[in-house]
């Protein structure tokens, strides 16, 4: 290119810093959450000593063993859950004929924007007075944040199973295969990549889910999820930085190595499902 | 004065890679000068350096008297049509045409007069408030035509411009071209990897491989006087056969064909000889000259039939030196073994004939020799000034 | 009925007939596998569907309509409601504290949406001119806040805010010490660094999708803006933005449903205050509904909220319609 362009280097030196700055509050976080000292840390220093001693302190005290126990459960759960049904509505809308289809999907659809907020109050009053056996269970957070979570997920497999081609299908039902063989013996090995994505989108959702669990469980600690416990655990300690990032390191831990291991299908997936929307 | 003269133009990239090597060329004024080659001779490469759009590493560009090398593309009052029209998206076709003239600030008058102008000479004036997502191939390429030809550059580079058009359209838009250059006549530069459209549209033709020039000429010239094997191989549907002869007293001989060399072999025991498919003729078996082959390929075109047939004779050695790549692009069926060299011949319609017939052909075109190691023209042999002595063998 | 003139006449409408039966029966054997074809195809197809909404129903949707019901009534979670009509709506510009909470939602519409854009739009005008390969590693830490659980952004971004914490000290040491303050303490600038954490928060996702976005973009198309003339910011207007568009109307929609409902890092970072200077309509929600038994105006609050993100979805998506659906509807 002529000279006047910006060096590759700028590009670089950008990304750089946008990377930078992205990240420095997370690894202050971890740096601080292995300092030793009790106190206050003010700057952005090595810790010294290093010790794992808050870390250990931050999970007796807060209890977090049996709060991550529960995130656990409850996004393992909604996980199952929402990408089951995902897989058999995103199958149906994307390939199977029926009146009503598209009218259903842009039923389905509506959920992508549904804020929250619009739907707590009903759910917390009405379990409490129709359904009280299911109040403060895990059963029934799962079953919010399930039916929250399948609009993307239903979206997601339905882009996916529209992209195969006809004639895989058509010729399974040639063979004399019915819809359901046709999804599970045809469909199924090529659809295990956006499965997978789909996985992994819905277990980080579930598990960073704040405002459902925060509600749907405050009658029960005991069920509590750990970002809320967090949440509650800062309000009694501010002076406790080390506690507190320890206890911040130990809830972002499962994500943060879940991220690791599957970056690209994170990235990918929020990317393309966004895009496609 | 010329209207571009390139200067020992090379491209270096930063791997060590001469994408293109030495470039001299002298374009006239108004002429229409096609850049040729298989895909990585370097010629958009070429091309795109004189557009601005990469830079040169050594040598220079000059455009009329000014010196171009290092300017930036839009200071250099040349317009480029693109082999994907690169028309932007979300303007109209009338916003795709006035683009760069409200950039230049032409006066509003100007611009109107004269994408009015362009849109009739091209065929659109209906489709002047349409978006290219809604035009037809042809339609796009129209427009990209437009936008080069509504700035009135010194210069026109285009880019492959027909290759994205099917075949029928390809061919009515090469004389739409064509027309074009006659009215307008701009001086332009055209890069292709089809050989029929340089030949059918180039005043001059540059033949390139490899970074390198090959030949530059008239498509007559290039056609009937290749300067090496490469040229002669690439111009011309079908290639040339081109085969290996050891020389016996200056007489080439390659299987059952002796053909004189008067000279041109210059004391050299093998040479490599060319005979383009059209060069050989169906003959009757009692003519001096004639021999027979068995056909093993018969391809009926229409007016024409392409025999294909083998001769015990080994392929050139200096067409095995060119990249195969190249004399490969839709022959992969010229793969020569035990059973010989496969070679072809183009002769008119007539009698039938069927695979496993015993043909009888007789030369009937020029020769042209080569020197087996690089690849030179060493001389053409037209059909007056030797003398066939073939015998007739099986 | 058996002579010669009547047999002829029959004969052609009992070969009609015979025909007709035969065209019948195919046409019944038809009948029986299309009907079965596409009975089975209609029901198990709804089969299928059956999952999806035995959940989406009971948990998304009715909640939705009940919160809007609810919004009518006053109530305060224990006793019978009140109808309301539309007083709780009337309260919502009427009552300071409600409306602005409104206000501040905005306020961070341009922390969250504009500011985030307009960085990622900077870089990727800056990438378009001078394109690198690998820009993965990049990516993979640009996202790494979108990760991140909320309660966990807010706590780190707590103790860079704190009057001891980074900020203040980085301040001190370049000699603006004066500036230094509880930033998410302080009534006129908690707002603003909510609003930064937000930004912080979203503008790597948009980094990540305007990056991806631009290399879908054919470099054919920079190429002849060159060679039209063009300097960086036509480039820039002519070819980056508008082939962006789709990746505009995502950024968009995320970031401003973000704005509109952010209630989790504004309920662990400063839960509204210092007094109201941060509350936004998200957390009046939570707050109306399960602290102050007025469930009613909670309602009102949710249905707004609802209302406003699915509004401005439908607005972004009409501005940013392809020129193809552009031309549809020409």
């Amino acid at each position: 290119m002529t000279s006047s362009r910006p060096d590759r280097a700028v590009t670089h030196a950008l990304l750089l810093l946008f990377s930078f700055i992205a990240v420095l509050p997370i690894v202050a976080i971890v740096l601080t959450a292995l300092n030793g000292s009790h106190t206050a840390v003010g700057g952005i220093e090595l810790p010294q000593p290093l010790s794992l001693h808050a870390l250990s302190r931050a999970w007796d005290t807060a209890n977090f063993s049996s709060t991550l126990v529960s995130s656990a459960i409850i996004a393992i759960g909604t996980t199952i859950l929402t990408v089951t049904i995902s897989v058999l509505a995103g199958y149906a809308f994307a390939i199977l004929r029926f009146p009503g289809r598209n009218l259903l999907f842009a039923l389905v659809l509506v959920g992508l924007v549904v804020p929250r907020e619009a739907m707590i109050i009903p759910l917390y009053y009405d379990v409490n007075s129709y359904a009280s056996f299911l109040s403060g269970t895990y059963a029934i957070v799962v079953l919010a944040e399930t039916g929250i979570l399948v609009a993307f997920g239903v979206f997601w497999m339905r882009a996916f199973f529209a992209a195969v081609p006809r004639s895989l299908i058509d010729a399974a039902t040639l063979d004399g295969a019915n819809p359901f063989t046709v999804l599970r013996r045809v469909l199924l090995k090529p659809a295990w990549p956006a499965v997978l994505t789909l996985i992994v989108l819905i277990f980080l959702w579930s598990w960073n889910e704040f405002l459902l669990p925060l509600v749907l469980l405050a009658g029960s600690p005991e069920h509590q999820t750990a970002p809320v416990s967090l949440a509650l655990f800062t309000g009694r300690t501010t002076r406790d930085v080390p506690g507190l990032a320890a206890g911040s390191l130990i809830v972002a831990a499962p994500v943060l190595l879940l991220y690791v291991v599957f970056q690209r299908q994170f990235i990918r997936g929020v990317m393309s499902g966004a895009v496609k929307g | 004065m010329k209207a571009i003269y390139l200067d020992s133009v090379t491209k270096r990239y930063a791997n060590g890679v001469l994408a293109v090597d030495g470039v001299e060329l002298a374009v006239e004024p108004g002429e229409f000068i096609v850049l040729v080659g298989p895909s990585g001779c370097g010629k958009t490469t070429l091309l795109r350096m004189l557009a601005g759009l990469e830079s040169v590493s050594e040598g220079s560009i000059r455009l009329g008297e000014k010196d171009i090398t290092h300017e930036h593309p839009r200071r250099r009052d040349i317009a480029m049509v693109f082999q994907d029209y690169a028309l932007y998206p979300q303007m109209t076709v009338a916003e795709n045409l006035r683009f760069a003239l409200k950039l230049r600030k032409v006066p509003k008058a100007t611009i109107d007069e004269r994408v009015d102008h362009v849109a009739r000479v091209l065929g659109l004036e209906r489709l002047l408030d349409r978006r290219p997502g809604l035009l037809s191939g042809g339609q796009r390429q129209r427009v990209a035509l437009g936008r080069a030809i509504v700035r009135e550059p010194a210069a026109f580079l285009m880019d492959e411009p027909l290759s994205n058009l099917d075949a029928k359209l390809r061919v009515a838009m090469r004389a739409e071209l064509a027309r074009l250059h006659a009215r307008l006549n701009v001086t332009t530069v055209y890069v292709t990897h089809d050989q029929v459209e340089a030949m059918t549209l180039g005043d001059r033709v540059v033949v390139m491989s490899e970074g390198r020039v090959q030949q530059v000429g008239p498509p007559g010239d290039i056609y009937s006087r290749p300067a090496n094997v490469f040229v002669a191989a690439f111009m011309g549907s079908p290639p040339m056969n081109l085969v290996s002869a050891t020389v016996e007293d200056g007489v080439a001989v390659l299987g059952p064909l002796r053909i004189p060399l008067g000279g041109h072999a210059a004391g050299a025991s093998v040479v490599d000889v060319g005979i383009r498919p059209g060069a050989l003729r169906l003959a009757a078996a009692s003519e001096a000259g004639a021999f027979g082959v068995e056909v093993d390929v018969v391809e009926d075109l229409g007016d024409e039939r392409l025999l294909g047939f083998r001769l015990m004779v080994p392929r050139a050695r200096s067409a095995d030196a060119v990249a195969s790549d190249s004399m490969a692009q839709g022959d992969d069926r010229l793969i020569a073994d035990e059973a010989g060299t496969p070679l072809v011949a183009k002769v008119p319609t007539g009698a039938p004939i069927a695979v496993g017939d015993v043909v009888q052909l007789a030369l009937a075109g020029e020769v042209h020799v080569f020197d087996p190691a690089t690849g030179d023209a060493l001389g053409v042999l037209a059909p007056a000034d030797r003398a066939v002595v073939g015998e007739k063998t099986s | 009925m058996n002579d010669p003139e009547t047999i002829r006449a029959l004969q052609p409408s009992v070969v009609a007939s015979t025909q007709a039966r035969e065209r019948v029966g195919r046409r019944r054997r038809d009948h029986r596998s299309r009907a079965d074809r596409a009975f089975g195809r209609s029901l198990s197809g709804y089969l299928f569907l059956l999952p999806v909404f035995a959940v989406y129903v009971p948990f998304v949707l009715l909640p939705l309509v009940h919160t809007a019901f609810l919004s009518l009534y006053q109530w305060n979670g224990l006793t019978p409601g009140t109808w309301a009509g539309f007083a709780n709506y009337r309260a919502l510009w009427s009552d300071p504290q409600l409306a602005s909470a409104f206000v501040h939602s905005a306020v961070l519409v341009v922390f969250y949406a504009v500011l985030p854009i307009a960085l990622a739009l900077f870089l990727v005008s800056v990438m378009s001119r001078a394109r690198i390969r690998g820009a993965g590693p990049y990516r993979t830490l640009l996202f790494l806040p979108q990760i991140v659980p909320t309660v966990v952004v807010a706590i780190a971004w707590r103790w860079i805010f704190a009057p001891d914490g980074p900020l203040n000290q980085l301040l001190q040491a370049i000699g603006l010490g004066g500036l230094a303050r509880a930033w998410l303490g302080d009534f006129t600038f908690a707002l603003p660094a909510v609003g930064v954490i937000g930004t912080w928060a979203l503008y790597g996702l948009c980094m990540v999708l305007f990056i991806a976005g631009l290399q879908k973009i054919p470099q054919s198309l920079y190429d002849a803006a060159q060679m039209d003339g063009a300097g960086p910011f036509a480039e820039f207007l002519a070819v980056t933005l508008p082939g962006l568009r789709g990746e505009l109307v995502v950024a968009g929609t995320l970031t401003i449903a973000a704005a509109v409902s952010s209630f989790d890092l504004v309920y662990v970072a400063t839960n509204g205050g210092p007094g109201d200077a941060t509350t936004v309509p998200s957390l009046l929600v939570y707050r109306l509904a399960f602290s102050d038994g007025r469930v009613g105006g909670a309602a009102a609050v949710g249905t707004t909220i609802a209302a406003l993100v699915f509004a401005i979805t439908m607005v972004i998506r009409h501005f940013g319609r392809s020129p193809a659906e552009r031309d549809a509807f020409a």
